[in-house]
């Protein structure tokens, strides 16, 4: 089963959306922001096939930046 | 680039404002030298030069008060928009899947449950921001009257735990001893419940670690109402303590992402607060320790 993590601050659009992918028989994992996000891919624990995030996530130590290019490798 | 290359021009027009200034009062200063021995000269000479440098002064004055009035609205638009946009999307969203998927009853009026909320926060948004466009004016109240402020008080303290489907415990009210006398405040009634749910409000929001929150009404001279909004949530850094009721001004701490808002709220609880001839102010330990918020009214004299 493909699994997709969904970075998103908003909890209603984080659960429509995973409610969605669910649906579509996806197994979905959220998180509420960009840093959590890359720890959780930077710790390699845990696989994801695609991500979905905002592409102006507000990264708190990095303001109003893109996804940083470390996640992109993921 | 569109905000570095701005940042250029209005470091750049207020240097050039500064040098201007400068240079008229240098040059005046040099023609009361060179014309030390004329009267007539000087006396015209610094009429003249200090006509221009005080014109240069005030213009550059001005213009850094443009500046940061401009740059205030950017934030309202960005915070605003954002607080408009996402209610949307979200109600969007969930009217999509209704309309696209089979979903049982349960998931249904679950679906129908976030869309109200979502409803009641873009209402929240537009309220917000017609009430700040109000308390920005300077006029006097429309609908003064002599208002039970301990009945108000109380009445939003209920709005606030239903709302937040607190216990009471949560949300404690102290109703002074007054020996059955009113606590009456002569204002519009309608605008002190704004500004006290406003506290209230707050204090439950940023509440991040489960809600505590004290609500104390006292009168403490003969003539003060106060009010003091206690909670055990988020604090507020010392430097921030005065610019929070400043208006969009939302405290930058990462510990909040998720926590929304327009950065109205305090600045309409500020301005309501002064029109009664009141003041509010906060206090906090610091980040993470709480804060206090307390309201100052005057109590009105038939009480």
């Amino acid at each position: 089963m493909s699994r997709v993590l969904i970075v998103e601050d908003e909890v209603h659009l984080a659960q429509g959306l995973r409610f969605n992918l669910e649906a579509e028989g996806l197994e979905v994992e959220v998180v509420g922001d960009g840093e959590t996000a890359l720890n959780l891919l930077l710790g390699r624990k845990q696989q994801f096939d695609a991500s979905c995030c905002q592409a102006r996530m507000v990264f708190p130590s990095q303001q109003n930046c893109a996804p940083p290019k470390t996640m992109y490798q993921y | 680039m569109r905000i570095t290359s701005r940042r250029k021009a209005v470091f750049f027009f207020l240097s050039f404002g500064v040098f201007l200034a400068a240079a008229a009062v240098a040059v005046g200063f040099g023609w009361i030298i060179l014309n030390w021995e004329e009267g007539l000269k000087v006396f015209l000479g610094v009429i003249f030069f200090g006509a221009i440098a005080t014109g240069l002064i005030l213009n550059t004055i001005f213009l850094v008060r443009e500046i940061r009035r401009n740059e205030q609205h950017d934030s309202f638009i960005n915070a605003v928009t954002h607080e408009l946009k996402t209610p949307i999307a979200s109600i969007r969203l969930y009217l999509q899947t209704l309309q696209r998927r089979e979903v049982d009853a349960k998931q249904r009026s679950d679906f129908y449950q976030l869309m109200l909320s979502d409803t009641d926060r873009l209402l929240g948004t537009v309220e917000q921001v017609l009430k700040a466009g109000q308390a920005g004016h300077k006029r006097a109240t429309r609908h003064v009257a002599e208002v039970d402020f301990r009945e108000l008080v109380r009445e939003c303290v209920d709005v606030a735990r239903n709302r937040h489907h607190l216990p009471p415990q949560a949300l404690r009210f102290t109703e002074p001893s007054t020996n059955g006398t009113d606590v009456c405040v002569t204002g519009d009634a309608e605008e002190l419940r704004t500004a006290v749910s406003n506290v209230l409000e707050n204090a439950v929001k940023y509440s991040v670690n489960g809600v505590d929150v004290s609500v104390q009404l006292e009168i403490s001279q003969p003539k003060t109402v106060v009010l003091r909004v206690q909670d055990r949530g988020a604090g507020i850094p010392r430097p921030e303590l005065k610019r929070i009721f400043k208006r969009f001004y939302r405290v930058p701490m990462r510990s909040l992402n998720q926590v929304k808002g327009t950065g109205l709220g305090l600045f309409i609880v500020r301005s309501i607060a002064r029109k009664h001839g009141g003041k509010v102010f906060a206090e906090s330990e610091g980040e993470g320790r709480g804060t206090t918020v307390t309201l100052l009214l005057p109590r009105s004299a038939a009480s």
